[in-house]
């Protein structure tokens, strides 16, 4: 325990040291004793250890910093498994949080328990006003930091970074009339409440008020994805679509499902090689290596695809039904985007609850 | 960077002198995961040679001319020869410091003289900023309108240090006024 | 009267890793060089290694695939069986 002459005082530490910019609560023994009976966890289990520091994370750490991001008991399952994620070797967090990219954690909640946990899947639902997913994305910004050591401009080399680095949580729409959940999908039951996670650039709007047909809508999108500033323009990899429900619907009501969305941005979202030999991150040593898969590297009418593979697009509907907007979210490379399972009943338990098989 | 620095602790572990070319921007995190890693004080000055930033839009002569201009040093530091630089003092006179504070709280001395207190400080030696919190007629009637001493001080040493390294404590005096 | 509140960075235990022992000449050593793939990095690596093949080394060459995440066993490996290593980033 810290101790401090008074509230002000460890108040103004608090929020010098130890916040994300904001104003943070005191965790206080009570708030922190409060926070913990939302898991049947031992506060004393270890999680893992927090890059880039390595120092060791404890329910009890996680639930220190849930209080100071104001979160609720309630978000803390989703947390848990949301950290569990960052902590495993494939997500690579040492990367994520040294890199100059601005590189944060997308983090989607697909199920029945994303309500329940109060994470908004409607209106507005990447920006202001949503308690639960604020909390969520700032406790695990703040675990990064005060546990992982990962401050900007001493380990963590953002040059610009991104707003989304204070938090970056959604929770999917269940009730849009499309196609199964992203948890299903993930090979959840219809009971069952999945977090997803992966390292990303901050969303890209794309507005589209007037397509009717899967095709056009969806080529409109791809056009987002394909676009030469992102990482993965000139190295495939993964990314997210954040689909409207309004988005989702032309698409479900033609009889498309979500594998056909995968392959039309697999094979629209894509430069020629002469144009990424001109501008972005085109690397005349590495690139036409992995430009082989897809066609002659010396050729620059060969076209690369931002995603590697169609099933890498993690599609996700949320967001209100007021309007047709999605967003693009390209991703960091050097980093798999996982999910862990939430079991039925809330509860949380370690060691890992991933279904081995399809990552998204 | 810090995975560069990871491979080289463990091929140091192994007992294998390890050299690190990188460009000058990652000075920072450097410093810092050498910190995090428990490595000695000196291990980034005897150990990583530093290039010029940005070198990913140089040609590759230019490249060549900046490898070749630091050999001698990428030779030393395999050998164990590279002696830190001299470090430029930042502030290192007391002098210089305490003006350099004083600069740097100006802002936060002329709210509190709104409020009717006046933010003084007297001296910097040791590593230890000292001055005054001079209560004179407040604003408030209950003097909450001014921040407790001891968490301005708090407040002062967060934003002098980064410009004053060698900070190690802020000491401010409450005198003037009783408040309220 | 004092105010208590919980530590928010969790344990923490730095154990100090050892540095190896330093040559006292280059000459007959084999070098590791480890071009982690950033840009100019193979550039920079390379003329270093050319330099300092003409004092007597000999050069083995390895490349990390990724230079955001640490090499991977058989990189680190190969380095081990080497002397001396020279490793870095362009940016």
């Amino acid at each position: 325990m810290l101790e401090f002459a008074d509230e002000a005082q460890a108040y103004e530490e608090f929020v010098t040291r130890y916040s994300d910019g904001l104003p943070v609560v005191l965790p206080t023994e009570p708030r922190v004793r409060a926070m913990l009976a939302g898991t049947r966890e031992s506060p004393d289990e270890e999680i893992g250890h927090v890059a880039p520091a390595g120092n060791v994370l404890t329910v009890r750490d996680v639930a220190v910093n849930a209080v100071m991001a104001g979160a609720e008991p309630r978000q803390l399952r989703v947390i848990l498994a949301a950290l569990e994620i960052l902590l495993d070797e494939r997500f690579n967090l040492n990367g994520v949080q040294s890199t100059t990219h601005c590189a944060t954690p997308l983090v989607i909640v697909s199920g029945p328990l994303a309500a329940e946990a109060g994470i908004v899947a409607g209106g507005n639902v990447l920006g202001n006003g949503n308690r639960g997913n604020l909390a969520v994305g700032r406790t695990l910004r703040l675990v990064m930091t005060n546990v992982g050591g990962g401050r900007p401009r001493e380990t963590d080399m953002a040059a610009q970074g991104t707003p989304a680095k204070i938090s970056f949580c959604v929770a999917e729409r269940l009730d849009a009339g499309v196609w199964p959940s992203l948890a299903q999908r993930q090979g959840g039951s219809p009971e069952e409440t999945s977090v997803t996670i992966m390292a990303a650039d901050g969303p890209i709007t794309v507005s589209d008020h007037r397509s009717a047909t899967p095709e056009r809508l969806l080529r409109n999108i791809a056009s987002t994805f394909a676009h030469m500033g992102s990482l993965n323009a000139a190295l495939p990899t993964q990314a997210a679509l954040l689909m409207a429900p309004q988005h989702a619907r032309i698409v479900f009501n033609a009889g498309w499902s979500v594998p056909d969305i995968q392959r039309l941005i697999f094979e629209n979202a894509r430069n020629p090689v002469w144009r990424l030999r001109e501008g972005g991150e085109w690397d005349p040593a590495l690139s036409p290596q992995f430009v082989k898969r897809y066609g002659d590297p010396d050729d620059g009418r060969t076209l690369v695809p931002v995603l590697d593979a169609p099933e890498r697009l993690i599609v996700a509907v949320t967001g209100g039904d007021t309007g047709g907007f999605s967003a693009v979210v390209t991703s960091w490379p050097a980093s798999l985007p996982l999910h862990r399972f939430i079991e039925a009943d809330g509860s949380y338990s370690f060691p890992r609850a991933e279904r081995e098989g399809a990552l998204v | 960077m810090s995975c560069c620095m990871r491979d080289a602790v463990e091929l140091e572990a192994s007992g294998k002198p390890t050299t690190i070319v990188v460009n000058d921007v990652f000075t920072p995190i450097a410093h810092a995961t050498a910190a995090l890693l428990a490595l000695p004080a000196d291990y980034v000055e005897r150990n990583i040679v530093w290039l010029p930033h940005p070198t990913s839009n140089l040609s590759r002569a230019a490249v060549t001319a900046l490898v070749d201009e630091r050999i001698g040093l990428i030779r030393d530091a395999l050998l164990g020869r590279l002696a830190p630089a001299a470090t430029a003092a930042t502030s290192g006179a007391g002098g210089d410091a305490l003006a350099l504070a004083r600069d740097t709280v100006a802002g936060l001395a002329g709210s509190l003289r709104a409020d009717g207190a006046e933010l003084v400080l007297l001296d910097f030696g040791d590593g230890v900023l000292a001055g005054e919190l001079r209560i004179g007629d407040l604003t408030c009637d209950d003097g909450s309108c001014i921040m407790p001493a001891d968490s301005l001080a708090k407040m002062i040493e967060a934003l002098v240090r980064p410009k004053v390294p060698a900070l190690r404590e802020v000491r401010l005096r409450e005198t003037g006024n009783a408040r309220g | 009267m004092t105010f208590l509140v919980h530590d928010p960075r969790g344990g923490t235990v730095a154990v100090a890793p050892p540095l190896a022992r330093r040559p006292g000449s280059l000459a007959g050593l084999t070098l590791g060089v480890l071009d982690n793939g950033k840009e100019q990095a193979d550039v920079i690596l390379g003329r270093a290694a050319d330099l300092l093949a003409r004092e007597g080394v000999t050069p083995v060459f390895a490349r990390k695939p990724s230079f955001s995440r640490v090499a991977p066993r058989e990189v680190l490996e190969q380095l081990k069986a080497c002397d001396i290593v020279i490793t870095g980033l362009g940016g």
